[in-house]
């Protein structure tokens, strides 16, 4: 229980009561709180203050005051494991992938409860569903590992983990994640294209978002279109590349440059 | 998880989009989706490969053929379900249902696997495009191609509603199949459950209801038919809960209400022998509640109800209150106005759910005949006397307090309650006087009751009879205490009444025996003495006396017997035989209480103490008395007539009524000078208005007499006229 002891003409006998002070009391002398405690004057309409001398308003003046406890007789939890733990995650496995040549077991319950794309090749009624060895097409080992690293973690690894080229690496984990439903592991992988972005690199980033990730099309179509970064990126080659496959991309920017 | 080799720096190829150069892409890669949902409507699914199927549809997309293969997709689907189309069509009788169950089955089980293929259309392009999706577009696909088509729509529609029909007329059918096909129905959409299902039916049982009405609403009585209707209103809600939508529960409901309550709804509760009237008279709870109930779906019905029985209750309240037979015993035409009440309570707490507009009406249908007869105030003053006497059959409190409590209800309905206070204080003057108060507990009761009803005034002077008795005990004490002279006198006991407590009565002193005179006299100067400046006058028509009597015969008695009788007895100490007139005389009794004091003294079986000649029943002047020599009772102490409160002759009745109203003219010139004086000036209709609210508590004034005082308070100058406006009073200070 708290208690706001206000008093209208200061506290200290030398202030002569030309200010207002307010106190914050706890009740309850048994417990030991940390807590944060702001007051400030409630402005008219534009800022809220602690020192700008007012004239009161028909006579009100309203003060506000917040109070955050920060440490207390609380139980701390400790954040989310599970992509830990099922990372961990060694016996069994129940179904084995082979992506050109290369083998991975994995459990069909953790797959399908990540992505309804394998819910329903895993679990559905189709040959998969009964099949121990699934052959997957279109999709580099490599590739493979790290998607399925994040079905089991949630996390991606750091640059430092991806392989030779890591930046090559998220374009095409980014489709892979857009092909198999992954919505949260795109978005990372837009992110991590995003942190990267410069105007040697937005050509190939717009390529592979084109139809993928449409938020990552936008902000590479933005960064385009900015007027200190246009000059340089349509001169490199992957520019070029873009136009030649993707004609609409000329007629976007267009637009958006306001050509 | 993965035991795949052991980590090195992979080499990645640069992300390039495939650009797909072959022009046969498209034909090659529907091909396989074709192939692929032909097996999938032939149950053949588990040997296709998902992997395979989804990359192909993904592939299409991606290449920009996503409008191609959705166009392709629903003339495929569509083929499917034409094929489909025929074998229900096909389907002889009882079979179609099942057929049609059979084939939505499949489709439904397909329709998941193609969309499960088509997930990453589904995804994309679909919803950049605003196209249907791909469950979805199945659904629609099957209601226009089967659902909808000419062929079956109708049979459809005739199949479901022949076998309702079956059902309603007693036979069992497959619940089941139509809880599939209705299911069927809700899941392409409430508009076609509405357009295809919902509003044929509820047509159809419109007018099957209306049938059954029409049938049975000849022949069978009101409790019968609304059995009936009960029945099926139930068996519709169980009809719905099992094969429909929840949603079209309250809709039949409202149809069956309709067809078969709403429309003979005033014929039902007029019914002749079993209508609504009979149920009232004949307690019938059961079928009261079934009307309530049912009547409750109806719009107005309950109205209908409560007006029917208001005006029965007023019907029968007024043959009640008007019957002269009835009137000639108060405390039984009370007693029935509480046994009709606790009738109607218990009818309306029973079957009517308490329903406070039903108590409503039942308080209003009361006040309205309970005051047709004037006599009402002082019959239920009577039966409270009654009740408050000595020797009453509910000896037990408990009774008695509910009795009262439930008396009190009819008080309030009354419009003349100042009427009712001027009999009850007569009666209960005489009750205390005369000793036959069963219990002063009850009493008090009755008090509190009517102070809590009417305000500390209305029995204020009530009260004030209870603390002069009391008090005058205690002078009868103190008389007997101061003087030891008393031993030869007889014994009296004195109640000194103090006048504007007591209810008036004219009294002229007649002439007491000798020896009463002597000690009433001693009294008279002990009392004078503590109290000065006060005047007593002996009320010699109240009063008893207990008299020790021999008779001739030897047998000794002691007559308890009132005043006046004990003067006409105390003659016959010295004289053996007198005449009507010397008893007048010599008693100065008034003449109509002196023939009714011999009357019950002469001529009343087992208590004749005088004997009359003649032996008439009237009195003449020269009739003679003597004592009864041969008079014999069983027991020792004999009563001569009590005082009882009778019922008024017609002559007191009007005398009674006479003084209420002139008590009422006072009130209502203060009633007028009160409102006068907050609103200054007011118009003759507000005045009229005001006036009675006011005086509503007590009685209902009467306009004429409100106009006459106002006449009266204008000549006495408390208000005036406007000069221009002569409808206007204004007040003056």
């Amino acid at each position: 229980m708290w208690r706001m002891n206000c008093y209208s003409s200061g506290v200290r006998e030398r202030d002569m009561g030309q200010h207002v002070s307010l106190f914050l009391e706890l009740l309850n002398k048994s417990s030991s709180v940390e807590a944060i405690f702001g007051a400030w004057l409630k402005g008219n309409g534009r800022q809220n203050s602690t020192s700008a001398k007012r004239t009161l308003a028909y006579g009100y003046i309203t003060f506000v005051c917040a109070i955050m406890v920060v440490s207390g007789n609380s139980i701390s939890v400790p954040p989310s494991d599970l992509g830990e733990h099922l990372g961990r995650l060694l016996n069994g496995t129940d179904v084995s992938f082979n992506v050109d040549g290369e083998t991975f077991h994995a459990h069909r319950a953790v797959l399908a409860a990540r992505s309804p794309v394998f819910h329903v090749g895993l679990l559905g009624s189709m040959a998969e569903a009964t099949m121990p060895a699934i052959t997957l097409h279109d999709i580099a080992p490599a590739v493979f590992r790290v998607m399925l690293r994040f079905m089991y973690t949630d996390t991606l690894p750091g640059d430092d983990e991806l392989g030779t080229s890591p930046f090559e690496m998220m374009q095409h984990l980014l489709a892979a994640a857009d092909r198999c439903a992954l919505d949260r592991l795109k978005l990372l992988c837009a992110q991590r294209l995003w942190d990267k972005m410069s105007v040697d690199t937005v050509a190939a980033t717009l390529a592979c978002a084109m139809y993928s990730c449409s938020e990552l099309k936008n902000k590479c179509i933005d960064f385009f279109a900015a007027e200190k970064n246009f000059k340089k990126a349509v001169l490199t080659d992957g520019f070029l590349h873009l136009g030649q496959k993707f004609p609409s991309i000329i007629a976007d920017l267009r637009e958006r440059v306001g050509a | 998880m993965m035991n795949g080799q052991k980590k090195r720096g992979p080499r990645i190829e640069p992300f390039r989009h495939r650009v797909e150069t072959d022009p046969k892409f498209f034909d090659k890669s529907w091909r396989k989706l074709h192939d692929a949902i032909r097996e999938i409507y032939n149950h053949n699914a588990s040997g296709l490969s998902f992997e395979e199927l989804y990359r192909t549809a993904y592939n299409m997309v991606l290449h920009k053929f996503g409008p191609k293969l959705y166009e392709k997709l629903t003339e495929n689907m569509k083929e499917h379900l034409e094929e489909m189309r025929t074998c229900v069509e096909a389907a002889q009788g009882g079979l179609f249902l099942e057929e049609l169950e059979r084939k939505w089955n499949d489709h439904n089980k397909a329709l998941t696997m193609i969309r499960d293929i088509l997930m990453y259309m589904d995804r994309t392009y679909i919803p950049t495009n605003k196209k249907t999706p791909v469950f979805d577009l199945g659904l629609e696909l099957w209601r226009d191609t089967i659902v909808r088509s000419p062929m079956i729509q109708g049979r459809l529609l005739d199949t479901l509603l022949e076998l309702i029909h079956r059902e309603r007329t007693g036979e069992v059918i497959n619940r089941c199949l139509m809880r599939t096909t209705t299911k069927m129905l809700m899941n392409l959409g409430s508009s076609v459950y509405q357009d295809d299902f919902e509003r044929p039916f509820l047509e159809v049982s419109a007018s099957f209801y209306s049938g059954e009405s029409q049938q049975f609403i000849d022949c069978y009585s009101c409790g019968d038919y609304l059995r009936l209707a009960e029945r099926r209103l139930n068996e519709e809600s169980e009809r719905v809960s099992q094969y429909m939508d929840v949603k079209t529960n309250e809709k039949i409901t409202a149809v069956v209400v309709k067809e078969m309550l709403a429309n003979h709804m005033q014929r039902l509760i007029h019914m002749e022998n079993s209508g609504l009237v009979n149920m009232l008279i004949e307690d019938r709870y059961e079928d009261l509640t079934r009307m309530y109930t049912l009547f409750n779906h109806v719009p107005d019905g309950l109205t209908a109800i409560r007006s029917v029985m208001m005006s029965h209750i007023k019907d029968t309240g007024k043959s009640l209150v008007t019957d002269p037979e009835r009137l000639k015993d108060p405390v039984d035409f009370v007693q029935r106005l509480l046994n009709e009440k606790d009738k109607y309570d218990n009818i309306i707490n029973v079957s009517f759910n308490s329903d406070k507009s039903f108590l409503n009406a039942l308080n209003s249908s009361f006040e309205h005949f309970i005051n047709l007869n004037n006599r009402s105030p002082e019959f239920i003053s009577l039966f409270v006397d009654d009740k408050l006497r000595k020797g009453v059959k509910e000896a037990n409190e408990e009774d008695l307090e509910t009795v009262l409590d439930k008396v009190m209800m009819l008080f309030r309905y009354l419009q003349e309650k100042d009427l009712f206070e001027k009999y009850y204080k007569q009666h209960l003057a005489k009750r205390l006087l005369s000793g036959k108060t069963a219990s002063d507990d009850s009493e008090r009761s009755m008090l509190v009751k009517l102070k809590t009803e009417c305000g500390y005034q209305f029995t204020s002077k009530l009260e004030g009879m209870f603390t002069d008795l009391k008090t005058s005990q205690d002078t009868t004490q103190g008389f007997y205490a101061s003087t030891s002279d008393l031993a030869d006198y007889p014994q009296i006991s004195v109640q000194i009444l103090t006048t504007g407590s007591w209810p008036t009565q004219p009294c002229n002193t007649c002439n007491l025996p000798p020896e009463i005179v002597a000690v009433s006299e001693k009294f008279r100067s002990y009392y004078l003495g503590t109290h000065n400046g006060r005047r007593l006058t002996w009320q010699t028509n109240m009063g008893h006396a207990d008299i020790k009597a021999t008779f001739g015969n030897g047998s000794k008695h002691e007559l308890n017997v009132s005043t006046y009788q004990m003067c006409v007895l105390m003659l016959f100490n010295s004289s053996d035989v007198l005449t009507y007139r010397e008893i007048e005389q010599s008693t100065a009794i008034p003449a109509a209480d002196l023939k009714r004091c011999l009357q019950s003294l002469a001529l009343v079986k087992g208590k004749q103490v005088l004997r009359k000649e003649p032996m008439s029943r009237d009195i003449a002047d020269d009739d003679s008395f003597c004592v009864n020599d041969k008079f014999t009772s069983k027991l020792f102490k004999v009563k001569i007539g009590t005082v009882v409160a009778q019922k008024e002759t017609d002559p007191e009745k009007l005398e009674t009524r006479q003084r209420v109203e002139e008590d009422r003219k006072p009130q209502i010139e203060a009633a007028i000078v009160r409102i006068m004086k907050s609103r200054r000036v007011l118009d003759h209709n507000s005045i009229m208005t005001e006036v009675t609210k006011q005086l509503q508590p007590r009685f209902l004034p009467n306009p004429v007499v409100i106009k006459k005082r106002i006449e009266s308070l204008i000549e006495r100058e408390f208000l005036e006229r406007d000069k221009t406006d002569r409808k206007m009073y204004r007040y003056l200070a």
